[in-house]
């Protein structure tokens, strides 16, 4: 396949999913793997290229939930095909770090989380997503496991905003090497200071800064 | 002035002797009665005591009949999970709408027939009877997008928007049919303010065009059923930066109750200049306050929000949201300090 092919097909797939155009997607990422080009090339300047135009479109408030989420959707479509059988990983952006996800228990919002969730796969980070409805312990077994570095910690409901307060208070007796990030509807900066976590994120955009700053110290 | 007259007076723009206040005490009211959140939820002799018992203690201005947002939708047949201290929602293993053709199997019915409706309307009607005079009862309903997102999941409901638009619009109508009727009988049974939850209508969901599209034309049937039977429209709008312009165009409501400021507004300021004349506003206190602070710091924030909001009146002073179920009572009492506190000044 000639270079300026390859060239048009990425951005097919990054304009796929700008426009959440799922059809233009799958026939890019198609063509692109009967052509044996680098999987890897192309999900990065294609997919996590479109992903991270989208990421900026949702936080400037110039698309809402349904547009991010048939993103999503897309992203995770083209990125099946052009791996093929592969695991995802040297595919995705370089390694920055691993990350820990979950609503807390007694709350079964994730539409949130789900969106921080596949902003942080698309800048570097490997992301262990517990669902939604997750007991503190779930979260205290999972960081005892795999050593993560951040747990992140969402909920949309005043009623199981304790369970935050309770994860905190575990990570911290237990004297894990793990930094807390928490947001949702029902959380504010004043919570996370108050719970003594290490971070508030208002939107996935800011989780993606949030959780960078703590691994690297850098602001991007 | 009763709290009956309190609250008329300042929804429709008159004279009040002291700002109103509602710290929206729903299931929080099951703390002074000692009963499980489910059974608050599910009896409705029990939760008209409790509310009847939270106003004694706490002297707020008006009942709030908001329960839960799975009322509409469990009548509808979706299953609901009743924890016993936790807000009952959707049991989204069983979903009702599992499927994008599951929406035609959406069928209108009579509250009436409905087990979760018949308990708010018993509950209004209690209240109305017990404490009519004094205490306004205000009815509740989610909005039409808001009830099809509980049969359907939200991140489904969202995608098939535009995905499957007709399909949506759809189940809409249907739903709206019987919203309609449902807030009929609430204004029947003596909610003289019905309140309607828009949180489609934010930032925190769609766009504005998309909810002018979906949403507009469905709960203006169900404000105007509301004004027929001679009720006052409210809304709901805890979502991020709410839309009140398209809000206010689709559903001239009289007042609505918001978190965050609306969309076009910078700050209080502003919003009073650009809303204040058109609509009465309630609200927003922070529920993170009522819920984790103290109550000096609750009033020092009521405070502050009389002083941005409350000149000139058309103001009653509100959380965003409802008053968080587990939150310290004593929160609730300091916004109603306040309230009555700035009537003697």
């Amino acid at each position: 396949m000639a270079e300026n092919q390859t060239t048009d097909l990425i951005l097919q797939l990054k304009r796929g999913i700008i426009n959440y155009d799922e059809t233009a997607v799958k026939a890019a990422a198609h063509k692109l793997v009967s052509s044996r080009i680098d999987a890897k090339k192309a999900i990065l300047e294609g997919l996590v290229a479109g992903m991270k135009s989208v990421g900026e479109l949702y936080d400037r408030k110039e698309i809402f939930l349904p547009e991010i989420l048939i993103s999503t959707e897309i992203f995770y479509t083209g990125l099946n095909i052009l791996k093929g059988g592969k695991k995802e990983e040297g595919l995705l952006p370089e390694k920055i770090g691993e990350i820990v996800i979950g609503t807390v228990e007694g709350d079964i919002h994730d539409l949130g989380k789900n969106i921080v969730k596949i902003m942080l796969e698309t800048s570097g980070f490997v992301v262990h997503d517990l669902g939604a409805n997750v007991p503190a312990e779930k979260f205290v077994d999972e960081l005892k496991k795999s050593g993560v570095q951040i747990v992140a910690l969402s909920t949309m409901m005043t009623t199981t905003l304790m369970e935050m307060d309770k994860i905190v208070d575990l990570v911290h007796s237990q004297k894990l090497n793990a930094r807390i990030i928490i947001g949702g509807a029902a959380v504010t900066p004043e919570i996370a200071n108050r719970f003594e976590a290490d971070g508030f994120a208002p939107n996935a955009f800011g989780a993606v800064k949030l959780a960078k700053r703590l691994i690297t110290g850098n602001q991007e | 002035m009763t709290s009956y007259e309190r609250m008329l007076a300042a929804v429709l723009g008159g004279e009040v002797d002291r700002i109103p206040a509602t710290p929206i005490i729903c299931s929080a009211s099951r703390q002074v009665s000692e009963i499980s959140y489910a059974q608050w939820a599910t009896d409705p002799d029990l939760a008209t005591q409790s509310l009847l018992q939270a106003q004694e203690l706490i002297g707020f201005d008006a009942f709030i009949t908001l329960f839960d947002l799975s009322v509409e939708a469990a009548d509808f047949g979706q299953k609901i999970i009743y924890p016993p201290e936790n807000t009952p929602y959707p049991d989204y293993s069983n979903i009702f709408f599992n499927d994008i053709k599951d929406y035609h199997k959406l069928e209108s019915f009579s509250w009436k027939r409905a087990r979760r409706m018949k308990n708010i309307i018993k509950i209004i009607e209690n209240l109305v009877a017990l404490k009519g005079n004094e205490i306004p009862t205000v009815g509740f309903l989610w909005g039409p997008l808001g009830v099809v997102g509980m049969l359907r999941r939200p991140n489904n409901l969202l995608t098939d928007m535009v995905r499957s638009p007709q399909e949506v619009h759809r189940a809409l109508k249907i739903v709206t049919e019987v919203l309609c009727e449902y807030a009929v009988a609430q204004c029947r049974a003596g909610a003289i303010l019905v309140c309607l939850d828009t949180l489609y209508a934010s930032q925190s969901m769609i766009s504005k065009n998309m909810w002018e599209e979906f949403e507009g034309p469905y709960i203006i049937k169900v404000a105007d059923a509301v004004r027929k039977e001679g009720s006052i429209v409210l809304l709901h709008n805890c979502g991020d930066r709410p839309y009140f312009d398209v809000q206010i165009k689709w559903i001239n409501p009289v007042a609505i109750n918001f978190a965050d400021l609306p969309d076009d507004c910078a700050d209080d300021r502003e919003l009073k200049q650009k809303y204040g004349n058109k609509i009465i506003l309630i609200g927003n206190i922070d529920t993170s306050i009522l819920n984790l602070g103290t109550p000096e710091e609750v009033k020092a924030a009521c405070e502050s929000k009389v002083k941005s909001l409350g000149g000139g009146g058309r103001f009653v002073l509100s959380p965003g949201c409802e008053f968080p179920p587990n939150g310290p009572l004593s929160n609730a009492q300091a916004m109603m300090d306040v309230a009555k506190n700035f009537a003697r000044k």
